[in-house]
């Protein structure tokens, strides 16, 4: 069965996209095996984006945190 | 001639005790009057009063021991010392000797600058990462949190030894 995971705002997505990458990371560390390290690099690589669009949407509109399209 | 303190002789002029000696004269001057002719007469006079400094630091002070002296006071009071830095590389003066090294020394600064920015991309320093998190957007360096350099610098670290490992292999 595959896991799912639910997010409510622009944090929980950072943070989740974040630890996926840190264990794929520590996977790679193990196996070394390259397509284990291309994943790690997109979660972080998500996870950097969403960070990103948060702090200029703040810049923009005045408000931390919440941006609309990641709400529920 | 120092200064000396008579209690019992009061001066007329400012109420004080300090008394200063004049071999010359052979009598006792109130000390605040003497430094307040000193000054009117500065204030009137103050080329020659450069002139006449200029002369007893260029020949008559011993300077490794006036060099020490105010080193040690500058140790012991750093924040007075980067005051007076700051105050000084802001006026006219400073802001034209900081241009005259520039253009003298240009090559030099522009490789000092190639050199740092080489070893904070070797090191991925703080202010390397912001750098290239704030490129291309309209985003400030004091808008980017610490998380996100530590998020960036995983990822740095990840391609690097992804592409150490591919080199090795």
């Amino acid at each position: 069965m595959a896991k799912t995971i639910k997010t409510q705002n622009v944090t929980d997505v950072i943070n989740v996209t974040r630890d996926m990458g840190d264990q794929l990371n520590n996977m790679f560390q193990k196996n070394k095996d390259l397509k284990v390290a291309a994943l790690a690099l997109s979660g972080y690589k998500t996870s950097i984006q969403a960070a990103k669009a948060q702090i200029i949407y703040k810049k923009l509109k005045g408000e931390p945190e919440t941006i609309e399209f990641f709400e529920n | 001639m120092p200064t000396i303190d008579i209690p019992d002789k009061i001066c007329s002029h400012c109420g004080g005790t300090r008394w200063y000696y004049d071999p010359k004269k052979n009598k006792h001057i109130c000390n605040k009057k003497r430094e307040d002719q000193y000054n009117s007469w500065k204030s009137r006079n103050i080329e020659k009063f450069r002139e006449k400094r200029r002369i007893y630091y260029h020949t008559k002070i011993d300077k490794v021991a006036y060099y020490e002296r105010t080193r040690k006071i500058a140790l012991a009071n750093p924040k007075k010392q980067h005051e007076y830095k700051l105050k000084y590389s802001r006026s006219k003066k400073g802001k034209l000797k900081r241009k005259e090294y520039i253009l003298l020394h240009r090559e030099q600064i522009i490789l000092g600058k190639y050199k740092a920015k080489e070893k904070a991309k070797l090191t991925l320093s703080d202010s390397y990462i912001k750098e290239l998190i704030i490129q291309n957007t309209n985003l400030l360096v004091r808008d980017v949190s610490q998380e996100l350099i530590e998020l960036k610098r995983k990822q740095l670290l990840l391609t690097r030894q992804i592409k150490n490992n591919g080199k090795d292999n």
